[in-house]
């Protein structure tokens, strides 16, 4: 069953010295207990996708195209009614878990606070708040719970803000960036709670990121994306072991574990578009048509697609 | 907690006797004589011309030939040994302690009552204005509030005097005893403080409300009520707590100005006439009173931090 279906996002910021055109045309659709990755580089849009589903872009957002969840669709969705979802349908781990901590709260009330304001108990709040700390690991949970933010380390806050996204068991989760700026253990034990979590609760699970080792692990589904646009889709196996798209090969090849070879070049501005590929500045293999027309995203099988005038044979 | 709390009392016991001392030889080194100025201002017929027998009287009652450095360590063994702030040199030998606590209460009642208004009207309207940011009620407010920093206080207090006084005769003019004659001092002091606590607060909450847990916190699906109270506000409070400290500390050390323009009997006109009449143990005991109310208010802000804000722990 399709659980979300994006079709044409676009997100527009107005600013002073031009509109930024974070998200463009994206679309692509998940089913239920379904593990999504969406990566590319910093600024390519990946974080406005999530935000734009759970509806926490700033004001100023011009959002255009449908997001349909379960559904319904998010995008024209009255306030009171997608604020019913937040939080029991639809979860975020945030991106930087430090600064999503109200450092005031208790770690215990962080979580408990989800279950007071819908009319629990203060003590079963608690209890309840105890015992999801102890499905992320975070044990002793008792006296962690007593705590506050600023007495836990950079991994503990990843995994109790993991432990709030799924406090009300969402059907949706999203995951922004889990793993940014953690040692490789704490990684590897947020690697491991996602996929208990997404095995426990038949959750799907939208993963943002830039962390390519995580989202092998994980994903049934890669979406890449470049400059606001997704340029390749297809199952994990597949963009892993035959990508098609160059950009997705630099990005494999870019891996520590396949030779740390760097890209050259800078992805291009979001203000200032390119009429013909994005990629083509950076592409070894572009041609005369790369820069004057812009590649569709195909859709050669179910097994996804590549926007590219000239892709790898799979 | 406990070496930090040592620490803190032994630098305000010692600011207190830096102040004191610096009070006590700033009098002496004002031009003219002491024993002279006393004389002026208690013996009737010796407002013009004070004859030298009696100067010499008053400056062996109270020893002011002796060098000034052993009037001092005299006044303050008193203080330290017996609790005891001297004797006036003005009011008939009446004991500092007497003056100074019979000027404290109204100083304090009014200093409470500003801080009051300070608080029940410059923290919600703030919060208020953040909330409403750049709307029309917000663009008011905050015009409001630069009115009345602009205005100097002791001239709002002659206005409030000629508009709630003598043109709508509800509030006596000026005085003490009644609960009628605090309102307009009360008013008058607390407008620039409430002002400038309120741009503050309207500040700190819209930087509170830009903060990443409050997204989070939209993102866990708590409501906006709940958000506000829970998160934004206690959060966006704990850089004002400093602030009505350093207010409450201004307000207890007395007004001068509007203490004189109400005839409010507080330590500011006790400090003012005392001055006037170079009574030396009442300056220098006001002015202790006065630090250590000061410092007090603030040892009470720094240390309720520790129980405020978790990250804030003293060793």
């Amino acid at each position: 069953m399709t659980l979300l279906s994006i079709h044409d996002l676009n997100v527009r910021f107005p600013t002073g010295e031009g509109t930024v055109h974070a998200s463009r045309d994206v679309s692509f659709s998940m089913e239920s207990g379904e593990v999504l990755g969406l990566v590319g580089e910093t600024g390519s849009g990946k974080s406005v996708i999530g935000q734009a589903i759970i509806r926490l872009l700033p004001s100023n957002a011009n959002i255009t195209g449908t997001i349909a969840f379960n559904g319904q669709e998010l995008t024209t969705l009255k306030d009171d009614a997608m604020h019913a979802l937040r939080g029991r349908s639809i979860s975020l781990v945030p991106q930087n878990p430090s600064g999503s901590l109200d450092p005031l709260l208790r770690n215990g009330m962080q979580i408990g606070e989800i279950f007071i304001e819908r009319g629990t108990a203060k003590n079963t709040a608690w209890e309840k708040a105890c015992d999801l700390l102890v499905t992320v690991g975070l044990i002793p949970s008792e006296q962690i719970a007593k705590e506050y933010p600023h007495e836990l380390s950079g991994g503990m806050r990843q995994r109790l803000t993991t432990s709030i996204a799924i406090a009300e068991n969402s059907r949706l989760i999203i995951a922004d960036e889990p793993t940014k700026g953690l040692d490789f253990h704490a990684r590897e034990t947020t690697a491991r709670v996602l996929s208990e979590i997404k095995k426990r609760d038949n959750a799907s699970l939208l993963l943002i990121t830039h962390d390519l080792y995580l989202a092998e692990h994980l994903c049934d589904w890669i979406a890449v994306l470049y400059a606001g646009e997704i340029v390749e889709i297809g199952p994990a196996g597949q963009i892993f072991n035959t990508p098609r798209h160059p950009y997705t090969q630099a990005l494999i090849r870019a891996m520590p574990k396949n030779g740390l070879v760097p890209l050259d070049g800078q992805s291009p501005s979001l203000m200032a578009i390119p009429e013909g590929c994005c990629f083509a500045d950076r592409c070894s293999c572009h041609s005369e048509r790369c820069s004057k027309e812009h590649p569709d995203l195909i859709q050669e099988s179910l097994n996804g697609g590549v926007r590219c005038h000239h892709p790898f044979s799979s | 907690m406990h070496y930090y709390l040592i620490k803190r009392l032994g630098f305000l016991v010692l600011t207190i006797i830096a102040a004191s001392a610096l009070a006590f030889f700033m009098l002496h080194a004002v031009p003219g004589e002491t024993a002279e100025n006393v004389a002026r201002h208690t013996i009737v017929g010796m407002e013009d011309s004070v004859s030298a027998e009696v100067a010499q009287e008053i400056s062996s009652k109270y020893n002011l030939n002796d060098p000034i450095w052993i009037q001092y360590t005299n006044w303050l063994s008193g203080l330290i040994f017996r609790g005891d702030l001297g004797s006036s040199y003005v009011y008939k030998d009446t004991s500092v302690m007497t003056l100074i606590s019979l000027a404290l209460g109204p100083t304090i009642i009014l200093a409470i009552a500003s801080m009051l208004i300070v608080i029940v009207v410059g923290i919600p309207l703030g919060m208020y204005c953040a909330v409403h940011e750049n709307r029309p009620s917000d663009l008011i407010i905050r015009g409001a509030t630069i009115l009345s920093i602009s205005f100097p206080s002791f001239w709002l207090a002659l206005m409030l005097i000629l508009v709630f006084s003598l043109m709508l005769n509800l509030l006596p003019v000026a005085g003490y005893g009644s609960p009628a004659n605090i309102v307009l001092p009360a008013v008058a002091l607390a407008l620039h403080p409430t002002a400038v606590v309120l741009r503050i607060v309207r500040t700190s909450m819209l930087e509170t409300l830009g903060q990443q847990y409050i997204t989070f916190a939209i993102a866990k699906g708590l409501s906006f009520g709940h958000i506000l109270w829970n998160h934004a506000i206690k959060n966006a409070l704990i850089p004002v707590l400093t602030l009505l400290g350093v207010y409450f500390g201004h307000l207890l050390a007395g007004t001068v100005i509007i203490e004189n323009i109400f005839a409010w009997p507080g330590i500011g006109n006790l400090l003012i006439s005392s001055v006037d009449a170079r009574d030396i143990p009442v300056v220098t005991s006001c002015i202790v009173v006065i630090v250590a109310m000061f410092l007090i208010v603030n040892f009470v802000v720094d240390i309720s931090y520790h129980f405020i804000d978790p990250r804030i722990r003293y060793e």
